[in-house]
């Protein structure tokens, strides 16, 4: 058998028992909540966000939605991979995995994408679900740039997600340490990371939550470069015109690339040198 | 006592699995990234060679923490040895290859979760470059086929042993590595298990079990290795294990009534005895005919008397010369390094 046609068996075994898990279960609700839901209150032709701004086109109201995505779409993902790795340490079948002919970066790819699969594929079907309530509200659809750009950019903040938890996995030795890790990191970007950019704009001197202060704008936008929500936003971005944070399309596709590649090299590691 | 450096029981051109002074240890702490010399190293295997021949069921026994999973991991490929060589059939490979050769069935696998037997045996089938029609030959095998269907949670201990041993099976591995087999199975799945591992043996399998039970081991393996401190300390068929430690013509005389078991001194050579109640034991050395004909004499009731087999601990005591609060309970962390000098060990 063909070593990539195993490796996408491999996955779709994880993917399969994932999708039809517990978690899964108790997660879809709110990802229906987070991502239709968002889509479906930003699509409202009242509605008036803060500053006074009304979103207008497909891609606002998509931009928007992604609060709803950052909020539920990652810890979706962290919840389904926190343990991926430790509970098979655990019980032992690690062991026995690793034992096995395939070699350990082969099982690392498998492992991966069926982990970023069983959090993406319901993700993506919510976000269908957002594009059909925003279609109902305003009859507005995203072009077919726009739609490939979203469903891009939520693939790989997925897959981020994804393998963070995943490197946390590797590193615990029993489940609490992965859940505080997974859970930690995620917390960080979404909800303490404008606490960070608030301290280095301090302390480089720059005011602190002043949308028209371009120096403001520019250090925010350049410290998000340095944390998945950031870079995701950055590349919706890159299809509302009139949106200018100093960052240009190659940093964002930069921050994309290294982002996907620096936590995908450190879990190979990890799984290469992994001990039980 | 085993020399290092010298392959026990065959010679090099017959051994299908070959060991030589291979060392590992364990990183316990301290750890610091790239920079290995401040790593903390703990137990492991020591100076570790052994060989074995094509079809011969090897019995790897030792206390707690004697390095018997250790060695098991490394044979398997799940740790790089940091010297020595693993050679089969003569060749020395990497771990990747080394893995597409053994079989590996590790201690206390807790199976848990929806996954069916069919497809977990499936899913190793593919890790293991075979067709998924083998999980069901497989499951036959281990006598596992009319739960293929049933979700892996449901399963009994003795039949998560049975599904290990069936994953360990696939790709038809010719060295099986099987560590604590045994546990947790009932007399019976205990007695078919030991005859289906005579049965692969008998088609070529090399086996390796470790246990610390060694008297469910001496009906079915050729040769026994006593592990102690990550080191082999003794290797040979359980009759030459027990010569050279001193068991061999030690039988074990029971009887009952109220006698004094002083008054054996001057009938035996007493090497240990005891007394409950009304029964008492005696480990005796060189039985005679004689000698059991004069405690008859004397209206002794003998119940019975049999070759004396000696227990995990009393090899294990024999072949340390240690006590056994030394050999187990109250091991200091001191009692990991090794007993044997090391040369260039990079800590």
């Amino acid at each position: 058998m063909n070593e990539n046609r195993r490796i996408l068996m491999l996955s779709s075994i994880v993917r399969k028992e994932l999708l039809y898990s517990n978690r899964t279960k108790i997660m879809f609700p709110i990802l229906l909540l987070f991502i239709p839901g968002f889509a479906w209150g930003f699509s409202d032709p009242q509605v008036v966000l803060p500053g006074g701004v009304q979103p207008e086109t497909a891609m606002e109201i998509l931009y928007y939605t992604s609060i709803g995505i950052l909020f539920s779409a990652t810890v979706f993902a962290v919840l389904h991979a926190h343990d991926g790795i430790s509970r098979e340490r655990i019980s032992g079948v690690l062991e026995l995995r690793l034992s096995q002919p395939m070699s350990r970066s082969k099982q690392t790819y498998a492992l991966v994408f069926g982990y970023w699969q069983s959090s993406f594929l319901p993700v993506a079907f919510c976000s269908l679900l957002a594009m059909i309530a925003m279609f109902a509200r305003t009859g507005l659809l995203p072009s077919f740039l726009e739609l490939l750009t979203f469903i891009f950019a939520v693939a790989v903040l997925v897959l981020w997600y994804t393998l963070l938890a995943l490197i946390a996995s590797s590193f615990a030795k029993e489940q609490s340490t992965s859940i505080a890790f997974g859970i930690g990191t995620w917390f960080l970007f979404t909800f303490l990371w404008a606490l960070v950019t608030s301290m280095v704009a301090f302390a480089s001197g720059v005011a602190v939550g002043q949308p028209n202060d371009p120096e403001w704008v520019r250090l925010e936008g350049h410290l998000d470069l340095l944390s998945p929500n950031g870079v995701f936003h950055h590349l919706l971005e890159l299809c509302i015109p009139g949106i200018e944070r100093g960052v240009s399309t190659a940093m964002t596709l930069l921050g994309v690339i290294l982002w996907t590649l620096l936590p995908w090299l450190v879990l190979k590691r990890r799984i290469q040198h992994l001990t039980l | 006592m085993l020399m290092p450096h010298v392959c026990m029981g065959l010679t090099m051109a017959e051994a299908h699995l070959e060991v030589q002074q291979l060392h590992f240890r364990h990183t316990i702490a301290g750890r610091i990234p790239l920079i290995r010399k401040h790593a903390i190293l703990g137990g492991g295997v020591f100076d570790c060679s052994f060989s074995i021949e094509r079809g011969e069921i090897l019995g790897l026994v030792g206390a707690n923490g004697a390095g018997k999973t250790t060695l098991l991991r490394l044979l398997a490929g799940i740790h790089a040895p940091h010297k020595g060589d693993i050679r089969v059939d003569g060749k020395k490979g990497s771990t990747s290859q080394l893995r597409t050769k053994i079989g590996h069935m590790p201690e206390h696998i807790r199976w848990n979760g929806n996954k069916t037997l069919q497809e977990i045996m499936e899913e190793f089938c593919i890790l293991n470059n075979e067709d998924t029609t083998t999980a069901a030959k497989l499951l036959e095998l281990v006598g596992l086929i009319d739960q293929h269907h049933d979700p892996v949670y449901r399963l009994s201990q003795g039949m998560r042993q049975r599904l290990s041993l069936g994953v360990a099976l696939i790709g038809s591995p010719e060295i099986l590595l099987l560590d604590e087999p045994f546990n947790g199975l009932d007399p019976i799945a205990s007695a078919s298990f030991q005859n289906m591992l005579k049965k692969l043996a008998s088609k070529g399998v090399t086996i390796i079990i470790s246990s610390h039970l060694v008297y469910d081991l001496r009906t079915l393996v050729d040769r026994i290795a006593i592990m102690h401190r990550g080191q082999l300390i003794e290797e040979g068929t359980m009759e030459d294990v027990s010569k050279k430690l001193g068991f061999h013509g030690m039988y074990e005389i029971k009887g009952n009534g109220d006698v004094e078991v002083e008054q054996f001194f001057e009938i035996h050579n007493v090497v240990e005895h005891s007394k409950n109640e009304n029964r008492w034991t005696l480990i005796v050395r060189d039985v005679t005919s004689t000698s059991i004909q004069t405690m008859f004499e004397k209206n002794v009731k003998v119940t019975s008397w049999t070759p004396f087999e000696p227990s995990l601990v009393d090899l294990l005591q024999s072949a340390t010369g240690m006590e056994l609060d030394e050999i187990s309970m109250e091991v200091k962390p001191q009692m990991m390094v090794p007993l044997r000098s090391e040369v260039d060990e990079d800590e």
